[in-house]
């Protein structure tokens, strides 16, 4: 989009004298014009310079007017952009499909230049007014994905627990979440999540989450009761459709143990540190906050000093065409080649040898070490 | 009442008054307007309702903007029964657009 001070207008009319006529009078505006005689010339136009509206005639031999538009909108700055057609008084129906089509409003022909001009203007304040909107927006959401990453432990605010964490939300304010508490002395719980969608209301469930895990997880619960009673609170809260996976594993030093407990997230994986051997934690469940009624599997493992647990989101496949068991593959090829590795650059560099994640999804790596 | 050939003034109106503005879409319609014509007598004379109807449209969008009221009529009116395709009736049509072409050619440079 081009600045208020000077929009830029895309005409397309195959009548010369209309497209003249509406040209030379948006110039004289002030606006930025380009001028199109048929359907293929509007598209090249408009890919090249984005317009910030379109003046569209419907009846144009070859693509036609609505075909045209049709296209316009998969092109990458014009999905928004609003379009005026061009009719005639007795095209009714053209009016209707124009505005089934998403047009703004319409002109009528023969142009009366007073109106075409007070369409013009109102429609371009609309349409930076909804761009400001939309900046605002984002400002917000920048600003909450600020709060959330704050929210988030560090592994200095929490050294006893030995983990490390790779968190990138794709969004401003995205869905994946990660908390490390301490559940008394030489136990820990570790939980990574993932909220379906990407939005504000997804921050703020991810935001409930971890509130209900550090109000679940004392040791008076198992790990599986604590996402039964986190999904309860969620089933009751969560809008249809929104739902979280998350992985929830609690170590305890104490008695050389851990317990994952799954919800429709991928397993965990254990790095034996004498053996460098690699084990998948697979346990299944239910998403958590979708039924009322959702069973939590888990499983245990005998852990000692120097063992490794990696916990991760789905955004770590992201890029991958293969199933489930090539992604396994690479990602054991992939550990099996950061066994050695200090702690705390583990989650980076296994996301790193994974390959780019830059297609859309979050991605948290979070790796803790007995 | 008889429409004028040319209706300056109501031209003129929506043209904020533009005299020059209104000199240059008038040379664009005296050099387009045989043009545009010709399109229209091919698709009539090969009979395709759906080629004349886009023709008749187009000469009759040049002629209300410049405001040559009795050719942006008769198009207007070849336009609406293309349609029907009632060759006979569409023939009678053409014919009377063509002479209200042609008398617009001769007027308008005078105007």
């Amino acid at each position: 989009m081009n600045s208020i001070a000077q929009p830029r207008i895309l005409v397309v009319d195959d009548e010369r004298s209309s497209l003249q006529l509406l040209s030379m009078v948006l110039r004289h505006e002030g606006h930025l014009v380009d001028a199109a005689g048929d359907g293929p010339a509007a598209l090249e136009s408009a890919a090249a310079n984005p317009p910030d509206l379109v003046l569209m005639d419907i009846l144009m031999p070859g693509m036609n007017g609505f075909e045209t538009v049709e296209r316009l909108r998969n092109l990458d700055g014009c999905r928004a952009v609003p379009v005026i057609f061009l009719t005639g008084m007795e095209d009714l129906e053209s009016k209707l499909r124009g505005f089934a089509m998403g047009a703004v409003d319409y002109v009528v022909k023969p142009f009366h230049l007073e109106e075409v001009r007070a369409r013009v203007r109102i429609h371009l304040q609309l349409a930076f007014a909804q761009r400001e909107l939309a900046e605002e927006q984002g400002r917000r959401l920048r600003l909450l994905g600020q709060a959330q990453r704050e929210m988030m432990v560090r592994p200095a605010d929490l050294p006893e627990a030995r983990f490390a964490v790779h968190y990138a939300p794709a969004q401003e304010a995205g869905g994946d979440l990660y908390d490390v508490l301490s559940l008394g002395p030489g136990i820990h719980g570790y939980l990574v999540a993932d909220v379906s969608g990407h939005d504000v209301g997804t921050s703020l469930v991810a935001t409930a989450a971890k509130a209900l895990l550090r109000q679940y997880a004392g040791p008076v619960f198992s790990p599986e009761e604590t996402l039964r009673l986190m999904n309860r609170a969620l089933h009751g809260w969560l809008p249809p459709g929104r739902f979280l996976t998350a992985c929830y594993v609690r170590l305890n030093r104490n008695t050389g143990n851990v317990r994952a407990v799954s919800a429709g997230h991928p397993a965990p994986i254990l790095i034996e540190s004498a053996t460098a051997r690699i084990r998948h934690l697979d346990a299944e469940g239910d998403v958590l906050g979708a039924f009322p009624q959702a069973r939590f599997g888990s499983v245990d493992r005998p852990v000692r000093k120097g063992d490794r647990v990696v916990v991760f989101t789905d955004g770590l496949f992201e890029g991958f065409d293969g199933g489930f068991d090539s992604c396994r593959a690479a990602l054991e090829a992939a550990l099996s080649d950061l066994v050695r590795v200090p702690l705390e650059v583990l989650p980076e560099r296994l996301v790193e040898a994974m390959g780019p994640t830059s297609c859309g999804d979050d991605v948290v790596a979070l790796a803790f070490e007995v | 009442m008889e429409l004028p050939v040319v209706d300056k003034q109501e031209a003129l109106a929506r043209l904020d008054g533009d005299q020059e503005l209104w000199d240059e879409i008038r040379a664009i319609w005296l050099a387009d307007a045989r043009g545009l014509f010709e399109v229209v007598a091919q698709a009539a004379e090969s009979r395709s309702s759906e080629s004349l109807r886009r023709a008749a449209h187009a000469l009759k969008g040049a002629s209300a903007n410049v405001g040559a009221v009795r050719v942006t009529a008769a198009a207007r009116e070849l336009e609406l029964r293309s349609v029907e395709a009632d060759w006979d009736r569409l023939a009678a049509l053409l014919a009377k657009l063509r002479e209200e072409t042609d008398i617009a050619l001769r007027e308008l440079p005078l105007a």
